[in-house]
């Protein structure tokens, strides 16, 4: 897809919700076979070290239902204007219907409102913005975007020789119409070509449940796998060009920008590419992996709210979000966000 | 870069405790796993600015073979 900007669209507010538990890396003797000094290793390059996973109930749904309890009791939101709600998540409560229904109703959002569900992963809230800003552009109201993912449910993606790199979190997004928003500019690609480079091969309906595929604990066997060479290498490749094709084309300088918030893939990807996009270090937090895990298309929202809610409170800052992952896909975005409210990171109240 | 320092880069970043040279076998190298070869991956763009892939690193069986991948940006 070629680069195309959306009018009118205010980035109002986010809020991020995570489990209580917490897992360190560290405290797993099973990993690696046990070998503490290649899990050392891991976690030094990666930047891993805690995560957070839901308890056994305990869905995507319910984690960012509460984030947007949160958004709208602390920016209190008429949920009247709200004219449509969008679930992005690959971990649905339901094969069918789309949750983001189940959601509205719970929320208690007037029954004028679109509902529906995306599988996204980590490409999640950049696709968000450009799908709720372009619903804006004809609803004129407000559009609510709930994004998350609660990867602990794809168990064998934990097994040994899979980095258990993943925490579970969801989050809220308030977007507004704003005719005097600056236009937000979007990169947006997809190589499916690589489709089984992150893959959970079971469950659907090309290869539905069947009887053996039960581990002996009776979970069921999504073979959910990660190819991280593969990864690596579509990171690398298309990544940075994303970031230096989206700033030309918004005609801005890298050094006009505040912040690069990235998906929180894992320390060494946020590295390289910065690296190879030539962008300040110092510019792109990746504070977030190290006490959270990488939490799929929540990972954007929770940086915001885990490390830059102060900075973003008042005044107008220029961001580059940029989301890749399963797809495999790449999107990313320069918006200026003027008093920009984000929530605390806040735990999931059962 | 020179041949020498790449081979430097890989050592220090992988972490590579033993003794190495080009005729090592990475597979006999206890510190040569999974992440080992994304880690090279990255090298390979990040300080040769060669884009390698995933496949090509993953078919090196020594450190020859390895170090022959970035061939045509050594100084």
């Amino acid at each position: 897809m070629p680069e195309f900007c959306l009018n009118n669209v205010r980035l109002a507010a986010v809020a991020t919700v995570v489990p209580q538990t917490e897992l360190k890396l560290e405290d797993d003797k099973t990993l690696y076979g046990g070998n503490e000094k290649q899990l050392k290793r891991v976690m030094k390059s990666s930047g891993f070290d805690k995560r957070r996973i839901v308890a056994e109930g305990v869905t995507t749904s319910d984690l960012c239902q509460q984030a947007a309890e949160r958004l709208f009791l602390e920016c209190n939101v008429n949920k009247e204007e709200i004219s449509a709600v969008v679930f992005i998540t690959q971990t649905p409560d339901y094969p069918m219907p789309a949750t983001a229904c189940l959601i509205a109703y719970k929320l208690g959002l007037p029954y004028t409102v679109a509902a529906f569900d995306i599988n996204q992963g980590c490409a999640g809230f950049v696709y968000g913005l450009w799908v709720g800003g372009s619903l804006l552009n004809s609803t004129k109201k407000k559009v609510l975007l709930l994004i998350g993912d609660t990867p602990s449910k794809y168990t064998d993606m934990f097994r040994d020789g899979a980095a258990p790199i993943f925490g579970d979190a969801g989050s809220a997004t308030l977007l507004e119409y704003d005719e005097s928003a600056e236009p937000i500019y979007f990169d947006i690609g997809t190589d499916g070509s690589n489709f089984d480079a992150i893959i959970a091969q079971n469950g659907g309906f090309r290869n539905p449940p069947q009887k053996d595929m039960f581990y002996s604990n009776g979970t069921f066997e999504y073979l959910a796998q990660m190819d991280g060479m593969r990864v690596m290498e579509f990171t690398l490749n298309q990544v940075p060009a994303s970031v230096t094709k989206v700033l030309k084309y918004a005609k801005v300088d890298k050094s006009d920008i505040d912040w690069f918030v990235l998906h929180q893939a894992n320390k060494m990807i946020l590295t390289n590419i910065a690296m190879v996009a030539d962008l300040d270090l110092a510019k792109v937090p990746m504070q977030t992996l190290s006490k959270y895990g990488n939490q799929s298309s929540a990972s954007i929202p929770c940086t915001l709210c885990d490390c830059l809610k102060n900075n973003l409170a008042t005044g107008v800052h220029k961001l580059l979000f940029s989301g890749f992952g399963i797809g495999l896909c790449w999107a990313s975005c320069v918006v200026s966000v003027t008093n920009l409210y984000c929530s605390a990171v806040y735990t999931y109240k059962e | 870069m020179k041949r020498a320092e790449f081979l430097q880069e890989i050592i220090d970043t992988v972490e590579i405790e033993d003794v190495i040279n080009e005729n090592t076998v990475l597979d006999d190298l206890e510190e040569w796993d999974s992440l080992a070869s994304i880690t090279t991956l990255a090298l390979f763009k990040q300080k040769l600015g060669l884009n390698v892939g995933a496949q090509e690193v993953k078919k090196c069986q020594t450190v020859k073979e390895l170090l022959d991948l970035g061939v045509a940006k050594y100084e």
